[in-house]
């Protein structure tokens, strides 16, 4: 989806201001770029990712201006979560280890695109009707037999 | 049909209520809104009920494949001698797809709250939460959640005092498509290349280190809490008959306003499209997946096709994960992606 809503632009606009292309690092050594598959966004395409970090709903402009600032040797402002990290500091998370930087889960409310539904019904004032939490959940007796074992018809859930 | 009619008749706000609350991702707020409650009640219940009672609900996983989640745990073989594991795919990588993301950064606890009460209807007291190591803000929440969690005696020994022992461990993938098929999951959490495996033998029995294992969504899992609480009956009241119960619908393209929007099973693509603020101006439309790009395209003259399990096959297609994409006929029309 990002491809399609100007994310492919974006791409090439990036590529040319850096001047390498997939998987490929820029003379200084400072700058990788590669091209994603998909990163699970489509509600905010296009998106880019600096260190893993999301900068949601960026066009070639947004794109190559985020770069600049980068090389100007400021940190832009990622869309969700934590400030920009160093790419280690992001290994480290990613083999499992606490962020130590303080409020990194705190940092950035959800965007637009995912309240759009709840909020939406807010303002309609649409909520499930009949929810009792403290309907019983019914009894059932113990079995004697063990349960039955997989079937074959069992398919994986992707 | 205008939209607040449209909002009335088929939005269904459940797993996505407490998105509202900002800092519901925290245990403090969650536990303010009725968090950890279900988990209470379940305790008050045998493992066989609340098989049970998942059972009853209708509730169909949420991953794409729709198989009843109540008889995928029940296939897990009790008394067995063998170590039970719950592994929750969080690998959220088919396109198209984005309501698992938002949900581990809303509302994580939802998701470890429904991991506890699994574990223990399936014996279990290890699950395993595989997440997409591209999206690290998710994975930091659902750390943090984890973290909380067991701070507050709802993981690790005697949970509750109720003798229940459950540890939880957060994973982050390396990227690779594959291994959101379920059993290629299995071999990447165990640290081999992820393949998938031959089928026999199912993850029911034969699943993480050989042991009998249930893998769910993490959609499928966030939702059992909710059922516990509000029961099955309720639960039914929404969706349809043979898929039961709210869910995400991703709606990204050329729409107004794309985003998660939460309905009953069987809202049609009409109905979709006039939540999120119809289709841009100017755009028409001109095919659309229901659940990801994997799934089977259908065109305008599929506007009013229920999409449910059942619906989305008789048109043709599948369900798959309803991450919705509307397309608009252009330039390239169909376009290769590029591979590398």
């Amino acid at each position: 989806m990002c491809g399609v809503l100007g994310g492919d632009k974006a791409y090439e606009a990036v590529s040319e201001h850096l001047g390498v292309g997939h998987d490929e690092t820029t003379e200084d050594g400072k700058f990788t770029l590669e091209h994603a598959e998909c990163l699970a966004a489509c509600d905010y395409a296009p998106v880019m990712t600096i260190n893993y970090e999301f900068y949601d709903q960026v066009d070639a402009d947004a794109a190559v201006d985020i770069v600049r600032r980068l090389q100007s040797g400021t940190s832009p402002l990622p869309s969700r979560g934590a400030r920009l990290c160093t790419f280690k500091q992001i290994e480290m998370q990613l083999a499992g280890f606490q962020d130590d930087r303080p409020s990194t889960t705190g940092e950035g409310p959800a965007g637009t695109p995912t309240l759009a539904g709840v909020r939406l019904a807010d303002s309609v004032g649409v909520s499930v009707p009949g929810y009792d939490p403290n309907t019983p959940i019914p009894a059932v007796r113990p079995k004697d037999p063990p349960p039955a074992p997989a079937k074959k018809n069992e398919k994986g859930a992707k | 049909m205008s939209a607040i009619s449209v909002a009335q008749d088929v939005l269904t706000p459940v797993l996505t209520k407490r998105w509202l609350t900002s800092d519901a991702w925290t245990i403090d707020t969650y536990e303010l809104l009725d968090g950890y409650r279900g988990l209470r009640k379940a305790f008050t219940a045998t493992p066989d009920e609340l098989i049970q009672l998942v059972k009853d609900s209708g509730l169909r996983g949420r991953g794409g494949a729709g198989f009843p989640t109540g008889l995928k745990w029940s296939f897990i073989p009790q008394g067995d001698g063998k170590p039970h594991y719950l592994v929750v795919n969080a690998d959220e990588g088919e396109p198209g797809t984005c309501k698992d993301v938002p949900l581990m950064m809303a509302d994580p606890h939802s998701l470890i709250e429904g991991i506890i009460i699994t574990c223990y209807a399936i014996r279990s007291n290890f699950a395993a939460i595989y997440i997409r190591g591209e999206v690290v803000h998710a994975i930091r929440r659902v750390q943090n959640a984890v973290r909380e969690a067991y701070a507050k005696g709802y993981l690790g020994k005697n949970i509750l005092g109720k003798g229940f022992d459950l540890d939880v461990v957060v994973h982050a993938g390396a990227g690779a498509y594959i291994c959101g098929e379920e059993t290629a999951l299995l071999d990447s959490l165990e640290g081999y290349r992820g393949q998938p495996r031959l089928k026999p033998p199912f993850p029911a029995t034969n699943g993480l280190y050989s042991s009998p294992t249930v893998v769910n969504n993490v959609e499928t899992i966030a939702s059992v809490p909710f059922i516990v609480l509000g029961g099955a009956d309720w639960w039914k009241s929404m969706g349809t008959e043979k898929s039961p119960g709210p869910k995400i619908y991703s709606i990204s393209g050329r729409v107004n306003r794309p985003g998660q929007y939460e309905c009953g099973l069987g809202t049609t693509l009409r109905q979709l499209i006039e939540l999120a603020g119809g289709m841009k101006e100017g755009h028409q439309l001109k095919f659309w997946t229901p659940g990801g790009s994997s799934t089977p395209m259908l065109t305008a003259e599929h506007l009013d096709v229920p999409l449910d399990f059942e619906g989305a096959a008789a048109a043709g297609s599948m369900l798959g994960t309803t991450a919705v994409m509307l397309q608009r006929p252009g330039r390239p029309g169909l376009r290769g992606l590029p591979v590398h």
